[in-house]
């Protein structure tokens, strides 16, 4: 099958029979449903950008499997070329949508089950990288979204796997049978997961021999039995739901998602298992996925931050103190900030090297530093937006009080609306609208929903900031630093 | 009649309107040439006469291998260049 369009895309999506429950009831159209409706076309973005001759020469690759197009999203990585044209593309997608754009979690989750399963079936002699091989091909072929899941509830932070009170706070496997597994468990945080046709559902950690019936990696359907998704809610999520909001949302296009994902004994045949209690393996999966999801990080946070860059300046303008030396050079500010997180994911691309499976892995030091900077920068930079846009952003009245011909009986007699365009008014020749529109997609980003995927996303998303730290400790070298200091000191020991 | 090929780079640092620009380098491009040009999105496996590259930064890292180009690469890689191109394109 040829690419899919982000239509057909859509299309696709209502022919599963995914499982969806918000607000406590089930929903039963969730394609078309308001609140979820923004993240399907942010998804979708994915697809129609590949279709755009503007953007092919990043969004579209060939197959290293099946010498068909495909679209990168599905892509195995080839070269350091390629890992650095993911982030390009990721930064590009950034700077139109303006939110997490789902796909990258799938993305990074094949790269690493990839390289992971040729390793242990070379220890163990199973075939799970054949397996997984026949999995991704069909991914490819149909242009499939797929939810790359990791992170389970893990209740006790304190206790392993095995030792938490309640067993399904991992994802596990209850029962082995001859034709397959049945597993139980949950995964949280799930980004794109209603959207995804698919998951590839992964280790959340390193595990011991006592947790092997958690060190355990699967492909399944959305809407396999026993599956269902509970969506998480946003701030400002309702605002979706209100007629006539869309200045009042920001964004009203484009939006991210997370979900809860709950797998209640769900069969899983064996062409779909790919790690089946080889504990000394779930470490190294988890490491290489959160590898990659640290270099994306490089790229998709750049480009969304390339855009609140842009409306800081518009606000800027349209406030009248863009020729303020501070405004300039807070401008300047956050743009340095942006282009290092960019340096890092190009980096940590540019050193990358090939696995023993032949996909490329991106360099881990970097790609860690680059994450932790993330967890870091974005919040500089709204802070920096915040305080050049002005209080505004967060205390205008709605769209609706501007639009409002309601009079009110004071001696003038105006409207609502005559109240509020005259009192918010800004630079001479702005449009108030267009100064409500740019502090509404501030306040989106900085504080409202957006902020899942800007700010929080970028703190603990692909794990939290000390998971970085102690890669950054296990990589750095420090021995070989302490070897450089004593030579040029002429220290003997 | 020459078959002219557009080719954009991904455009993650587009620093200009790459496909606005595109249109007014073909347009100036036909306006000189005593030729019948035909231009279109480039598309792999084809050949053309002559390509017009649309690069968003210096980086120029517009894939430009996998066509067979038998005339002249013009590149555009920021508004100077481009408006260059318009300006001197034949
Ligand atoms: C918006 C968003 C999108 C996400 N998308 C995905 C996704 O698509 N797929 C996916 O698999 N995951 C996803 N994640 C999950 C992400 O990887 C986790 O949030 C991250 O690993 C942190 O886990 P946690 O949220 O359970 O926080 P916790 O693990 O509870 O961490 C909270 C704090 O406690 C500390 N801590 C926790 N355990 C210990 C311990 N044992 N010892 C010492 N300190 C500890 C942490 O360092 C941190 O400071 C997403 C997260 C967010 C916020």
């Amino acid at each position: 099958m040829a690419l899919m369009t982000g239509e057909q895309y859509i299309e696709s999506l209502r022919s599963l029979k995914t499982q969806v429950y918000m607000f406590g009831e089930k929903v039963e159209n969730w394609v078309d449903h308001p609140i979820i409706r923004p993240s399907i076309n942010c998804v979708a973005a994915t697809y129609d950008f590949a279709d755009n001759p503007e953007y092919s020469d990043l969004a579209v690759v060939t197959s290293n499997l099946t010498g068909n197009k495909i679209n990168r999203f599905t892509n195995l990585h080839q070269s350091t070329e390629d890992l650095k044209n993911k982030v390009k593309m990721q930064r590009a997608l950034g700077q139109i949508t303006a939110s997490c754009f789902q796909r990258c979690v799938g993305m990074d989750a094949f790269n690493a089950t990839f390289s992971t399963t040729y390793e242990i079936d070379k220890k163990y002699g199973t075939d799970y990288h054949e397996r997984f091989k026949k999995f991704l091909i069909d991914v490819q072929d149909n242009d499939l979204t797929v939810d790359g899941a990791m992170t389970d509830p893990k209740g006790n932070r304190g206790a392993s796997p095995s030792g938490q009170e309640d067993p399904d706070l991992f994802v596990r496997i209850v029962e082995e049978r001859e034709d397959g597994i049945i597993v139980s468990g949950a995964k949280v945080h799930q980004t794109g997961s209603i959207n995804s046709h698919s998951h590839l559902v992964m280790p959340t950690q390193a595990m011991a021999e006592a947790d092997s019936k958690y060190a355990v990696a699967f492909s399944c359907p959305s809407d396999a039995e026993g599956l269902f998704m509970i969506y998480g809610r946003q701030s400002c999520d309702t605002r979706k739901l209100e007629k006539d909001a869309d200045v009042d949302l920001g964004n009203k296009k484009y939006g991210g998602q997370e979900a809860l994902v709950v797998f209640d004994n769900v069969f899983i045949p064996n062409e779909n298992v790919y790690l089946k209690g080889e504990s000394e393996f779930a470490g190294m999966l988890v490491e290489r996925f959160a590898g990659y999801h640290r270099q994306s990080y490089g790229g998709c946070k750049v480009g969304v931050g390339d855009v609140v860059i842009g409306a800081a300046a518009l606000a800027a303008e349209y406030n009248g103190a863009q020729k303020a030396s501070h405004i300039k050079d807070k401008l300047i500010e956050m743009t340095h900030l942006n282009e290092t997180l960019y340096c890092c994911g190009i980096a940590c691309s540019a050193e990358g090297y090939a696995t023993e499976a032949g996909n490329y892995q991106i360099d881990l030091l970097l790609a860690n530093v680059c994450k932790q900077n993330v967890t870091r920068f974005p919040y500089e930079i709204v802070r920096l937006a915040e305080d050049i846009a002005g209080g505004l952003m967060v205390t205008m009245p709605s769209q609706a009080d501007f639009r409002s011909d309601l009079k009110i009986p004071t001696e003038s007699g105006k409207t609502i609306g005559e109240w509020c365009n005259k009192f918010f008014v800004g630079a001479p020749g702005v449009s108030v609208e267009n100064r409500m529109r740019v502090m509404r997609f501030l306040e989106n980003i900085c504080l409202g929903a957006a902020a899942v995927g800007y700010r929080t996303e970028s703190m603990h998303g692909a794990g939290s900031p000390q998971a970085q730290r102690i890669m950054i400790q296990r990589q750095g070298n420090i021995e070989g630093k302490k070897a450089f200091a004593k030579k040029v000191a002429g220290i003997v020991e | 009649m020459k078959n002219i090929g557009i080719k954009f780079c991904g455009g993650c640092r587009a620093a200009y309107d790459r496909r606005g620009a595109s249109e007014r380098i073909s347009k100036a491009m036909q306006d000189r040439s005593e030729d019948d040009l035909h231009f279109e999105w480039a598309q792999e496996g084809k050949t053309y006469d002559d390509m017009i590259v649309m690069c968003g930064c210096t980086n120029r890292c517009a894939n430009v291998k996998p066509y067979d180009v038998h005339g002249e690469l013009f590149y555009a890689w920021g508004e100077d260049s481009a408006k260059d191109l318009e300006q001197n394109i034949k």
